[in-house]
Formats: structure tokens, sequence, C-alpha cells
């Protein structure tokens, strides 16, 4: 799978649109921007985040 | 988790002691500093660490006879000891002449008296005057030097002494003998040093030989009147010092240093070379050029052994003390903890290598572990490191489990207890060896986890969980003896329910007539796992591979973990690689294994290796995915439960299951290395089917499952009844529940 892919979400049948997201782990938060439905909310997460950067943060909260 | 029981874990190491041969030395000389100076030629650095320790250098290094160099660990080589009489009277002679050092301190008022001038007297003396006391040596004699008077070498030592004492003010009385201690009631502490045959005013049944204390309030006595020879007598001067200052502080004499304990062990380097012994040219003394590299010839001998052996320990080297209390400080859920130990502590395969390593067998895995434990207990563990391997065993306790005499039974005198890989990953090895054990010795079975999994995450719940449930099985079944096909269960079972009896399958096994065994290579080394040792496993094993006509090699180094122990994996995938594929290659030969965990990994990282149960029982030529394994595991279950109770087993059904699911090799390995099963999969596609999920205009689909800690996504197109997985990822962070326009 590849970013630029065109993900709609299924439900609605809406485009997806970057919105600010708040991400947890090891009792810390912060917010992301990431594609969502603009209806449902619903979040998508991409293979490149998941184990690009998402990976990497959760080793540093690991390791915090 | 308390400093108390921290400290008691690492108490005994090693790492800061002194070197043997500081061991024997009566001034406790850092002889390893002092030759590390040397071999640098910082010689006016080396003397003033040598005066340091032995007040009058010259005296000592004339006196000395070195019993350092009984404890050289060159000798061990076969080479001459450092030559430290020629070592210390170089440094003396080349580094000396310096002004000794000058304590800018305030002035005291409390008086000293000290009765004799010998060495003891003298290095008391002067220690106390360097501490800014009025000092009154009172010696009857019309000069200084007691015993050392009588010595040919006298005027040196003389001129040593004067020149040590030259920066402090000392009231000598010279011909003035005191008979009466009474008349010294001016003075705050009385140091009472009269030599051998000296007078001891009556002191020395209450003289205690630690705090040199007499019965008499506020005076000591030491030296040759108490037989103290003359090095040690005056190696007491800078201890006594701090002695009788505590007694005009507190009343007192208490305070004194704790001496080191130097180490008897062999401390030896790995790769010690020999080094000829260096004789100085004029037959004499040495030049700096022989003196440095005489020095140069000691090995610093300090003991690193864990770091150097154990790869955990190796790529975190940090001194076990300090770690110790870096682990106390992180464990608990202090605001304050900085969490550096968090990712070590779990890369610990908790493999006894680091204490087996240890010469004085310090376990740091066990530290590790109590860290776990006392994370778990706290709710800070990181939790994710731990998922994939409790779901595990919940399968294999729940749907999994099965305990069964055989049939027509109720009890049975052995239990084949095969461990939760084992049936999944060589299940026809698994039953066939069941097969056996039910013929020839009328074993029951027990499919069953001993706890490992929950012993790792420091999950004590769920291990004395299990261990109940093995506990009941096992009084069910007439308590039987566990025959162990995993060296781990061995190891956690001992541990966890100690009441039970065990016996490795391959001792067993070893031990039957008529029992062929395959030879599947020409020669093979046997790759011993971490936990089998010292018991009959490992000799059970040989016996069995010699029957094959295998040839067979030993490994240099045995027992080393192959990376799966502890789950480092998940905590630390790169180090996981590296321990695993350092471990395939110890040999260039093919391995025989007996732990199902270590064949998978060998063979994952492409090492030809087989299971000794496949020399026994078959090969089973692939390692199996972990649905697979799943499924192996409910297959045998299935045939034990008709073979011993004669009724078909039922898997559970789920909703997902109908999900027909075609994998390609490049997802399939990548689901693998993530620890995805097809199970998740199929559950993620599954929480689709009311619409959520994301779609595209190739028509595939991506849909996502929050499953306990982990977040799996899956992408995935559908035709007809048959799902094609596209991609399958997963992550730990959890997201959503306030999202912000």
């Amino acid at each position: 799978m590849n970013e630029e892919k065109s993900w709609r979400c299924a439900k609605c049948g809406t485009e997806l649109v970057p919105t600010n997201v708040i991400f947890r782990y090891m009792g810390r938060s912060f917010s992301h921007e990431v594609p969502a439905c603009p209806d449902c909310g619903r979040v998508l997460i991409t293979k490149e985040l998941a184990q690009g950067k998402m990976a990497e943060v959760e080793a540093l909260m690991e390791d915090k | 988790m308390e400093l108390a029981e921290i400290s008691a874990f690492v108490e005994n190491c090693i790492y800061d002691a002194p070197a043997p041969c500081s061991g024997g030395c009566p001034f406790g000389v850092d002889i390893r500093s002092l030759l590390r100076k040397a071999a640098r030629g910082r010689l006016s650095a080396a003397y003033r660490e040598l005066r340091t320790a032995t007040v009058f250098p010259a005296v000592a290094a004339a006196l000395c006879d070195a019993p350092c160099m009984k404890s050289c660990q060159r000798s061990l080589l076969g080479d001459e000891p450092l030559d430290m009489e020629r070592i210390e009277e170089a440094i003396v002679r080349l580094g000396g002449g310096q002004e000794p050092d000058i304590f800018r301190i305030p002035e005291k008022t409390e008086r000293v008296a000290v009765i004799g001038a010998g060495p003891a007297g003298l290095s008391a003396a002067l220690s106390m005057a360097q501490k800014k006391y009025p000092v009154t040596v009172f010696e009857k004699e019309s000069g200084l030097g007691g015993r050392l008077r009588e010595h040919p070498k006298f005027d040196v030592f003389r001129e040593d002494i004067l020149f040590q004492l030259s920066k402090e003010k000392i009231d000598f009385r010279f011909g003035c003998e005191v008979t009466d201690l009474d008349a010294l009631e001016d003075y705050a502490v009385i140091y009472v040093a009269t030599g051998s045959g000296g007078n001891d005013f009556r002191l020395r049944a209450g003289w205690d030989e630690e705090l040199y204390t007499t019965a008499r309030e506020r005076t000591f006595m030491g030296g040759g009147v108490c037989g103290i020879p003359t090095l040690q007598a005056i190696a007491a001067g800078p201890e006594l010092s701090r002695l009788m200052e505590s007694m005009i502080q507190t009343g007192r004499a208490s305070g004194g240093a704790a001496k080191p304990r130097c180490t008897a062990h062999n401390l030896l380097p790995k790769n010690a070379q020999k080094a000829e012994h260096v004789m100085p040219a004029d037959g004499e003394g040495y030049t700096k050029a022989e003196l440095k590299r005489e020095a140069a010839r000691c090995f610093q001998c300090s003991c690193d052994k864990c770091m150097g052996e154990c790869a955990v320990l190796g790529n975190y080297p940090k001194p076990p003390k300090q770690m110790a209390m870096e682990i106390l400080a992180d464990s608990g859920p202090h605001f304050l903890a900085s969490r550096t130990m968090t990712r070590q502590v779990y890369s610990c395969n908790l493999c006894p290598e680091c204490t087996d390593t240890c010469p004085e067998r310090v376990n740091m895995g066990e530290l590790f572990q109590l860290s776990r434990t006392a994370r778990a207990d706290a709710g800070i563990e990181p939790e994710a490191f731990h998922d994939f391997w409790l779901r595990e065993l919940d399968f294999v306790s729940r749907e999994g489990f099965f305990a069964s005499a055989p049939e027509g039974k109720a009890t049975c005198e052995y239990v084949f207890f095969p461990g939760c890989r084992l049936t999944g990953s060589l299940p026809e090895q698994t039953l066939a060896a069941q097969k056996l054990l039910t013929e020839r010795f009328g074993a029951g079975t027990l499919l069953a986890c001993c706890g490992a999994s929950a012993w790792w995450a420091g999950e004590k719940a769920l291990w004395e969980e299990n261990s109940a449930r093995l506990r009941a099985a096992w009084e069910q079944l007439g308590r039987p003896r566990l025959v162990l096909a995993c060296a781990s269960c061995g190891e956690m079972l001992t541990r966890l329910v100690p009441e039970l009896e065990t016996v490795p399958l391959y001792e067993l096994l070893a031990g039957e007539e008529n029992l062929p065994v395959s030879s599947l290579f020409r020669s093979a080394a046997i790759f011993d796992p971490c936990s089998a040792r010292g018991d009959g496993m490992r000799a059970g094993v040989r016996a069995l591979l010699r029957r094959s006509g295998t040839e067979l090699e030993e490994l240099q180094e045995q027992g080393r973990c192959c990376g799966w122990g502890g789950h480092m994996r998940t905590a630390n995938p790169e180090l996981y690689d590296k321990i695993a594929e350092e471990r395939a290659q110890e040999s260039e030969k093919p391995y025989y294994v007996y732990c199902a965990n270590c064949r998978e990994v060998f063979l994952e990282k492409g090492k030809d290796c087989r299971h000794v149960l496949e020399a026994l029982f078959g090969e089973c030529g692939q390692v199996f995915d972990i649905s697979a394994k799943h499924q192996n595991h409910l297959r045998v279950k299935g045939v034990l439960t008709m073979d011993m109770q004669g009724r078909k087993f039922v898997p559970e059904r789920h909703d997902w299951d109908e999900i027909e699911l075609e994998i390609g090799d490049t997802v399939r390995r990548e689901m693998e290395c993530q620890l995805i099963s097809d199970e998740d999969v199929k559950k993620c596609i599954h929480a689709s089917f009311g619409g959520e999920r994301f779609a595209d205009l190739q028509g595939h689909f991506l849909s996502c499952l929050h499953e306990r800690v982990m977040s799996y996504w899956v992408e995935y197109s559908q035709d007809g009844e048959t799902y094609t997985v596209h991609s399958a990822y997963c992550h730990r962070m959890k997201f959503g529940g306030e999202v912000e326009r």
C-alpha cells in the first residue's frame, strides 16, 4: 500500500481529510495530523506511518 | 523493590574490586592504578600514589617482599609475575623527590600524644599532623626510627621519614620516657606505639585489634608492642588517624573505611598473550624505559566477564552495581524515574549465562526479572512487549489445554508434558513421542504451558493461575512424574510448581532399547538450550544422538540462549537478530537442537538444524506459521482426546473462522515478522463487515481491529468467498477518542 492511494470512507463514501488526532501510548498523549473521514471521524493509519514515524515514537516512549 | 533487596543481588560483584595483587599488599596499594601510571611514564603521579598508601615509600620499597607477586595473574600463563620489587624501587628513585602534599585545612586544638617514634608512631603522628592536630611524640631514645634503626639502610629510611615529615609541625620529645599515662591528661587521645617489648601500660588485655582501642579511655595502641610487623604498623597510620579523629569528635572510635574485598578469582583476559619479564640492563634497577615496559606487562585485571560474554550486558555495558541502582530507580511509578533501563530490562534473555560467567555467580537476569515483576505490579510495563506471548499462553491454557491418563485409566505414573511450543512446531513428532511413552511407560498427557510467558512478562497473577491449573491436573492424574521435552519448562516448573517431579524426555528415551535414531547429518554440532544446565537432559540427548552414528561436535560455549528467551524479540528486535545470527554461526556444521524455539530461530536465520525428535520420529521439514501452529496443537489435542478418552474434540468455532484467506509469501513473511496471525487478520476483516472500513478505486479495502494493546490493519480484496490479503501491519499506539476538527 502506498501513501498516494485515495482511500475513501466505505461507510460514508466521503474523501478523507487531514485531521488532528490524539495519540496515546505509555501514559503520554499528543496530537498528529492523519487522514480521517470528515463525517464519521474514522481515522486511517497508513502502513508507512505505522511502521515509520509511529514505530519510532513508540520506541522513544518505551525508552522513556 | 527495596534498596536492600536490590543491593543483595550485586553485593558480590567484583567489577570495581581491587585486583588480586592488591589483596596481598600490606598497604592495600591499588597496584593496577600504580602500574597504569608507570606504564605511561607518569612516574611523579605513580610516586604520589605509592606515598599516599605507604606513608614512607622508601621504607616500604626496601622492606616489602612484594607478596603481591604471588597473586599476579601473569603466573597463570606461565609468565614471570610483574617485578614489583624493582618497579617499586624505580618509582621511588625516578619519581620521588617531590615535596609532600600540604593539606590546607583549619588547625585543630585537640592535642594528640604518640608514645614511640618507631614506624608505627611516626606513621600515625604524620597522619594526625596532616589533619592539623597538634601532635607530640614522646621517645625514650635520642632519635626516631625505633626498630628501623637496626636496618642497614636506616640512613635512607631516616632521610625519607624526615622528608615526609618536613611539611608538618610535630613536637618531638626525645629522651623522654612516658611511664604513667595519667601524666598525659592534657591530651585528647593517646597512641601507645612503644615497639616490640615496649611498655604496654598493662593495656594489652583489653586491646581491640580492629579499632586499636584499649580498656583505657581515649587510648589507642598498635605497632610492635602488639606484635604487628613493621609494614603493617606503618600501613595502620592513616586508619588510626581516622579512628583517633572519630574518638575526638564523637567519643567513639568508629567509621573506619571498610576494606574493599579483593578477588582471588582468575581474571586473566580472554586473549591474554605471554610477555617476557624485563630485566634491568645494568642488573641493578630499571631505567625509565625499562620500568615502562615492565609495568606495561600488567593486564590491568578487572572483572567484566559478564559484559564480555553476555550479548545483552555487552550491548549496554554498565557496571552491575550501577545497573542495579538504576533498575531500582527505574522500576517504580516514580515521576522522576528515568526509564533508561526499560529496554534493557526487557532485552534480557533471562538465561543464566551472566551467572555462569561470573566468578561470584551474580545473577543479573534475576534482577531484570524482579524489575519486570515490579513494573507489572505497578502497571507501568510496556504491555506490547508481551502481548503476543500472553495470548499464546491463554490459547494453550484454555482451548489447547488437555490432561488425561491413558485410555481406561484414571491415573498414571508418568505424564508427557511437551510444553506449549512443541505441539505446534513438531506435531507428528509430539504424537509419536506420546505414543511411545504411553506404550512403554503408560504415560498420560498434559498439554499445557509451564508459565514461562507469564513469568517473563512479570505477570504474577497469571503465572499463579497457570501453576494452580497445572497443580490441579497433576493431582487429578495421581501425581505422575512429568516427562519434559523442553528445558525451559524444567526450569520454570522447578521455580513455579516445585512439588512436581520431572524427568527429561531424552533421558527416559536414552534408557530404552530398540529405539532407532536416524542419522540426519553426517556431522553436526549440538546446540544446548540455555535452560538445560546440570540435568540429565544434556546427557540424554547425547546418548540418543550417539546411536545415530552422526559425528557430534561440542560447541566451545554451551548453553547460550538462541535469542528467544525472555521474549527479547518483541522488546529489542535488532539485538535479537544479532544474537540469533551469532549463535547460528558458532559452528559451520548444522545443529542438533532439543528446544522447539531454538529450532525455529535457527531455521528462520537460514541455519540448517533439526530437533532431536526428528532423528527419532521423522523429519518435519518446515516451520509452521502462527496460525498453523495453533491448528497443529488443536489437532494433537484432538488425536489424544480420541486415543485416551475415546471421544471427539471439537475446537471452538468463531464467526470469523469461515473467512478464507489467500496470503502471498511476502505478506506472510511480514505477518510472521510482526507476529500477526491469520486469526488476527480474519477478525480484522470480519470487524469491517458492517462497513467500518476504507475503500479505494481498485476494490481494495482497509480495515482496523483494536485487540488488547495492539491495533491491526489489513488491506484486502474479495473475490467470491476468498479474501486476498495485500498487506497487514500493526502498531502499539492507540488513537482517537478526541478528534479535533
